[in-house]
C-alpha cells in the first residue's frame, strides 16, 4: 500500500472521528423538564429571568450566591442557583442561558448553573433616541 | 416635506456616490482583468490597461469613502446615523478610529481599504505575468465588499424589493422613527451621539482590528495567484510570488490573532487569553489553513510534492476568511458567543459572498484536477524526506482546522437542519482534549523535518540526533512537570513535545548561527514550542487565589465546578490572598473609569507586613451597560497576579442611603423604669419625669400635662442621656424627641397609658451608613510570559522569512 493512501486513510478516519465527536459530545439547549429527566447532566436552557420571584444577591452576605428564577421557554419556571459573583447588568439581560444541571436539593428540584450567558440590550446599538 | 435646518448634505452625497463609484469601477476592473486573465486580446492596447484604470477609480472612490466618513464622525454630525451611533462628544480624539470600524459598515471599509493598499503595492512592486489574475480576484472580492456598503433598494418585478447593502451615509432621520423629527430644528436637540462602546474604548482595540483585517486582505492575493495557476496552467511558476504573500497573510492575521488575545487577557474580564470563542476560531480558522498552505508551498518548491493539497488550502484560506465574515456578521452565533453583532440583513449578500469564492474554488479545481502535475516519475515519497513531513505537517493542520470549524459551526447546522444543539457544555476542554495531540504532533514533527533534507535522508545520524533530544526533554519535562506539579500524562506529553521543539531548534540555531536572519523558520517553531509550553503550564496550573471560604455552607450534594471564587473586601479592611495582604483603600475616578485602589502588603523577613505594590483594577459603571470591570494585573518574570473587581456598590444607591432613618418601631416600657435591649444599644429607662427642668419653661408654659423619659442608651463604649418630652396642652399633643449624634438614635415619648403604667416609646435608628466594598477576584497565571515570548518570537520569525523571501525573490528577478 502506497503510504499516502495510508495517509488518506488515517486523515479520513480522524475526519470521521471528529464528526462523531462533536455530535456525542454537543450538549443541547433544552428546557426544565427534559433538564430535570437526568439529574446531574449537563444542560444548556434558554429562557427568560422571572421578575415575579426576587432574585437573591448580596454581596455582603454572600459574594458567591445568586439564585433567581427562570422562565424556561416552555414558561416553565424554576429556581436557578449559580455560586459566583452576579453578571455585570444581569437585571436588564434580555435572555439568559444558564449551563449546568439539575440537583436535587431536599426534594425542590434547584439548576445549579456552572455558567451563565447574558443577553443585554446592547445599547451600543440600540436605535432609540 | 420639512425643510430641515442645520443639517450638512454634501459629505453624504459625496459619500454615497464615491461608494457607488467605487462599486461600478471595480465592476470594470473585474471584466477587464477577467478578460485579460483568459487571454482576450483587444484591437487597441491590453486589457490590463484598462483594469489599471478601473482600480485606479476604484481606490480614489474608496479613500473619498473613508475621507468623508471619518470627517462626519470626527466633526460630530450626528445627522449621519452611523456617527450618532458609533461616537459622541466625549470620546477621546484617539478613539474616533475604533468608532471608525465600531460598525459593520466601517470594518467592511477597513477591509476594503487594506485590499486598495496591497493591490496598489502589488501593481507597483511585482504585477507583470501575475496581474490580471490576482488583481481580477481583487477586484471581485472589493466589489462583493463594496456591495455591502450601497444601501440601495431594487425594486424587482414579482419578487418584491431587494435591499443591497447597509450606507454609511444614511441619516439619523432616515434611520428611526420619532416624532422629533417632525420639527425642522430637530438638529439642535440631537446635542451627542450614543458613543463608543466601553469595551472598544481601549489601545488595543485601536490597532488589532486594522491588523486582523490586513491578515484577512493579505489572504485574498495568494488566492489570485492560485486562480492565475489554474485558469493558465501556471502550476511550477505561482508558487514562489505567492510564497511571499502568504507569509504575508500568515504574519499579518497572527499577529492580528496575538493581538485579540493580549486585548482580552488586558482588558477583559474572562480570565485569560483565550476561551475558544466562535469569533476568535473564525479568526484562527483561516490562520491554520495558510500556514498548512505555507508548509505546502515549501514541499512543492522543493520536490515538486503536494500541489494539489496546497493549491486547495491556499484557497480554502480565503474561503474560510469568508466563512469567518460571515458567521461573526450575520447574527447566526448568537447566544454562542461573547461578542455581540448586530444583523444589518446582509448575510444572503455574506453568503453570496462565499459561495461565489467557494464555487470558484471548486469549478477550476475540477476543471484542472486531471492536469495538476503530481511527483514525477518513481510515485513513492520517501519516509525520510523533508517533503513528506512537510505534507503531514500540513494535513495535521487541516485536522485540527477541521476540528474546530466542525464544533463553531454548530448555531450553522442549527439553522440549516432546525435542530437545538448547544456546544459541549465544558466547550474550552473539548478543544483542549483534541487540540493537544494535535500540538503535539505538529512540534515533533515541525522539529524533526529540519533535520531532514529534501529527496532523501541518512536515517542513522537523524535518529541519534532525535535520541539525544528526546533524552535532553524528558529530563526537561520531569523537571518541569516536577516544580509545577503537573500529574496528568497528556500535559506532560505536550510539555516534553514543546521541550523537544525547543531543544532541537535551538540547537537547529546554533548550527546556523552564522547566518540566523535567515532562519525565520527555525525561529518560528522555536517561539511556537515557547508559546505551547507557555499555554499549558499558565492554563493547566492557573489558580483563583480569591478562593472564599466563608458564606454559606454549600451543602452536601453540591460540588459546583465554579466554588466562591470571589472575595469581598470592605473599605480599609484586608484580605491575605497569594501570600500578601490586600487591603482595600478606596476609590478614585478619572473619565468614566473608577479605579478601585488595593494596597499589596508582603511579609519580609522579620514577619512585618511591609509596602509591596498598589493595584488599580478599574470599572466603568456605564449608565448603558451596567458595570464593565477591567482587570490590573501584577507581572513577575514567571508569573501574573490578575485581578478583577465582579461587584461594587452603586454609587447612586450608596449616597442615597447614606444617612437616612430606618422606620420607627414602638416599645412599650414600665412607665416606673425599664430596659430595653437594642441591636447595638442598651436603653435604660429611668422612670417618667413628671418635674421638667427650667429649659423646657418655654415648651411647657400653660400645659395640662408635660412629662419626659429620661434615658440613657448605652452602647459599646459610650454612653449619651436622652430626654424626650411629651408635652399636652389645650388637649393637643406635642412631642419633643431627641436624638444622639452616635450611634444616631432617634426618640420620641409617643404616649402614656396611666392604666397600664406603660409609655410607648417611638424608636428610630440611624441606617448603618452603607460600607464601600469590591468583591473582586484574584487569579495567578504561572508562566504566562512564555506565551508573549513565544508569540514573538513566532511573529519574530514570520518577519524574518518576509524579508528574506522578499530579497531571495528579487534577486531571482533581477537574474532572470
Amino acid at each position: 500500500m502506497k503510504r499516502s493512501a495510508i495517509l488518506l486513510l488515517l486523515l479520513l478516519g480522524t475526519g470521521l472521528a471528529i464528526l462523531v465527536s462533536t455530535l456525542g459530545e454537543s450538549s443541547s439547549y433544552v428546557d426544565f423538564e427534559t433538564a430535570a429527566t437526568e439529574p446531574g447532566r449537563s444542560y444548556h436552557v434558554v429562557g427568560t429571568l422571572d421578575r415575579s420571584v426576587p432574585l437573591v444577591y448580596d454581596a455582603e452576605k454572600d459574594a458567591n450566591l445568586l439564585q433567581f428564577a427562570l422562565v424556561d421557554q416552555k414558561g416553565l419556571s424554576r429556581t436557578v442557583v449559580y455560586y459566583g459573583a452576579k453578571p455585570q447588568d444581569f437585571e436588564r439581560s434580555e435572555q439568559v442561558v444558564v449551563v449546568g444541571a439539575i440537583q436535587k436539593q431536599g426534594g425542590q428540584p434547584t439548576f445549579v448553573a456552572d455558567q451563565i450567558l447574558t443577553k443585554c440590550p446592547s445599547k451600543y446599538t440600540e436605535d432609540t433616541l | 416635506m420639512i425643510s430641515y435646518q442645520g443639517e450638512l448634505l454634501w459629505p453624504g452625497n459625496l459619500g454615497h456616490g464615491a461608494v457607488i463609484a467605487s462599486f461600478c469601477a471595480a465592476l470594470l476592473g473585474v471584466l477587464a482583468y477577467g478578460h485579460a486573465l483568459l487571454g482576450h486580446k483587444l484591437e487597441k492596447g491590453r486589457w490590463e490597461t484598462w483594469g489599471r484604470w478601473a482600480f485606479g477609480l476604484h481606490s480614489l472612490a474608496v479613500f473619498t469613502v473613508i475621507g468623508v466618513l471619518f470627517g462626519i464622525i470626527y466633526t460630530h454630525r450626528y445627522e449621519y446615523h452611523y456617527a450618532w451611533s458609533h461616537a459622541s462628544r466625549a470620546l477621546p480624539v484617539r478613539y474616533i478610529l475604533s468608532a471608525f470600524w465600531e460598525g459593520q459598515e466601517g470594518s467592511f471599509l477597513l477591509w476594503i481599504f487594506w485590499h486598495v493598499v496591497l493591490g496598489l503595492f502589488f501593481l507597483v512592486s511585482t504585477g507583470r505575468r501575475w496581474e490580471a489574475g490576482v488583481m481580477a480576484v481583487l477586484c471581485l472580492a472589493q466589489l462583493m465588499l463594496s456591495s455591502m456598503l450601497l444601501g440601495t433598494l431594487f425594486e424587482i418585478p414579482m419578487l418584491g424589493s431587494l435591499k443591497i447593502g447597509s450606507s454609511p451615509f444614511v441619516l439619523l432621520r432616515e434611520t428611526l422613527q420619532a416624532p422629533i423629527f417632525d420639527r425642522p430644528d430637530y438638529l439642535q436637540w440631537i446635542t451627542d451621539g450614543n458613543g463608543l462602546n466601553p469595551l472598544l474604548q481601549n489601545p488595543w482595540m485601536v490597532i488589532h482590528p486594522p491588523v486582523l483585517f490586513l491578515g484577512f486582505a493579505a489572504c485574498t492575493l495568494p488566492f489570485g495567484y492560485a486562480v492565475t495557476a489554474l485558469v493558465r496552467r501556471l502550476y511550477r511558476e505561482w508558487v514562489g510570488p505567492a510564497l511571499a504573500w502568504t507569509l504575508v497573510a500568515v504574519l499579518t492575521l497572527g499577529s492580528g490573532i496575538v493581538m485579540g488575545a493580549a486585548w482580552a487577557y488586558e482588558s477583559l474580564n474572562f480570565g485569560g487569553y483565550w476561551a475558544w470563542d466562535p469569533v476568535e476560531n473564525a479568526s484562527l480558522l483561516p490562520w491554520l489553513l495558510m500556514v498548512g498552505a505555507l508548509h505546502g508551498m515549501h514541499a512543492y518548491t522543493k520536490s515538486g510534492y503536494s500541489l494539489k493539497s496546497t493549491l486547495m488550502m491556499v484557497m480554502l484560506g480565503f474561503v474560510l476568511v469568508l466563512y469567518a465574515t460571515f458567521l461573526t456578521r450575520s447574527g447566526i452565533l448568537g447566544d454562542s458567543s461573547v461578542h455581540s453583532f448586530t444583523d444589518l440583513g446582509l448575510s444572503g449578500q455574506l453568503l453570496a459572498f462565499l459561495f461565489l469564492f467557494f464555487g470558484l474554488m471548486v469549478f477550476l479545481l475540477a476543471l484542472r484536477w486531471k492536469e495538476i502535475p503530481g511527483k514525477e516519475k518513481g510515485g513513492e515519497e520517501s519516509g525520510t524526506s523533508r517533503e513528506f513531513w512537510l505534507f503531514v505537517g500540513s494535513m495535521t493542520l487541516v485536522v485540527s482546522a477541521f476540528q474546530i470549524l466542525l464544533t463553531t459551526s454548530i448555531p450553522v447546522f442549527n439553522a440549516v437542519a432546525g435542530t437545538s444543539m448547544a456546544p459541549p457544555a465544558d466547550v474550552i476542554s473539548y478543544y483542549n482534549r483534541w487540540q493537544l495531540p494535535i500540538a503535539v504532533l505538529i512540534l515533533l514533527m515541525g522539529t524533526t523535518a529540519f533535520r531532514l533534507r529534501f529527496g532523501r535522508s541518512e536515517p542513522a545520524p537523524v535518529l541519534r540526533w532525535m535520541m539525544i533530544i528526546t533524552a535532553l526533554s524528558v529530563v526537561l519535562t520531569l523537571l518541569i512537570g516536577y516544580t509545577q506539579q503537573i500529574g496528568y500524562w497528556s500535559y506532560l506529553l505536550l510539555i516534553f513535545a514543546a521541550c523537544y521543539a525547543m531543544a532541537g531548534n535551538l540547537h537547529q540555531l546554533f548550527l546556523a548561527r552564522k547566518r540566523l536572519a535567515a532562519q525565520g523558520g527555525l525561529w518560528a517553531h522555536l517561539g511556537f514550542g515557547l508559546m505551547m509550553l507557555g499555554v499549558l503550564v499558565s492554563s493547566s496550573r492557573k489558580e483563583v487565589v480569591s478562593l472564599n471560604l466563608e458564606g454559606t455552607p454549600l451543602g452536601d450534594n453540591f460540588s459546583p465546578a465554579q466554588a466562591r471564587e470571589n472575595v469581598l473586601i470592605y473599605q480599609d479592611q484586608s484580605k491575605t490572598m497569594a501570600g500578601y495582604q490586600v487591603t482595600y483603600t478606596g476609590d478614585s475616578v478619572a473619565g468614566p473609569n473608577r479605579y478601585y485602589k488595593l494596597l499589596f502588603q508582603k511579609k519580609n523577613a522579620q514577619g512585618q507586613w511591609v509596602y509591596h505594590r498598589t493595584l488599580y483594577p478599574n470599572a466603568q459603571i456605564n449608565p448603558k451597560m451596567g458595570l464593565i470591570a477591567s482587570p490590573a494585573t501584577m507581572h513577575f518574570w514567571d508569573h501574573d497576579l490578575y485581578m478583577h473587581v465582579t461587584q461594587v456598590p452603586d454609587p447612586e444607591n450608596f449616597e442615597q442611603k447614606s444617612r437616612t432613618y430606618a422606620e420607627p418601631v414602638l416599645h412599650y416600657l414600665d412607665a416606673r423604669g425599664d430596659t430595653l435591649m437594642l441591636k447595638e444599644s442598651l436603653v435604660i429607662f429611668e422612670g417618667l419625669q413628671t418635674r421638667l427642668d427650667d429649659e423646657w419653661k418655654e415648651e411647657t408654659a400653660g400645659a395640662e400635662a408635660a412629662v419626659g423619659a429620661p434615658l440613657r442608651v448605652r452602647n459599646l463604649n459610650e454612653e449619651f442621656r436622652l430626654m424626650p418630652v411629651y408635652v399636652l396642652r389645650s388637649g393637643v399633643e406635642f412631642r419633643y424627641p431627641d436624638q444622639t449624634q452616635e450611634p444616631g438614635m432617634r426618640v420620641e415619648l409617643q404616649k402614656i397609658d396611666p392604666q397600664s403604667g406603660q409609655v410607648a416609646l417611638s424608636v428610630q435608628t440611624l441606617q448603618p451608613a452603607p460600607r464601600a466594598y469590591v468583591v473582586l477576584k484574584m487569579l495567578r497565571f504561572p508562566w504566562i510570559n512564555a506565551v508573549w515570548y513565544g508569540s514573538f518570537l513566532l511573529v519574530g520569525g514570520l518577519s524574518l522569512s518576509v524579508v528574506h523571501r522578499n530579497r531571495q525573490y528579487s534577486r531571482e528577478r533581477t537574474a532572470d
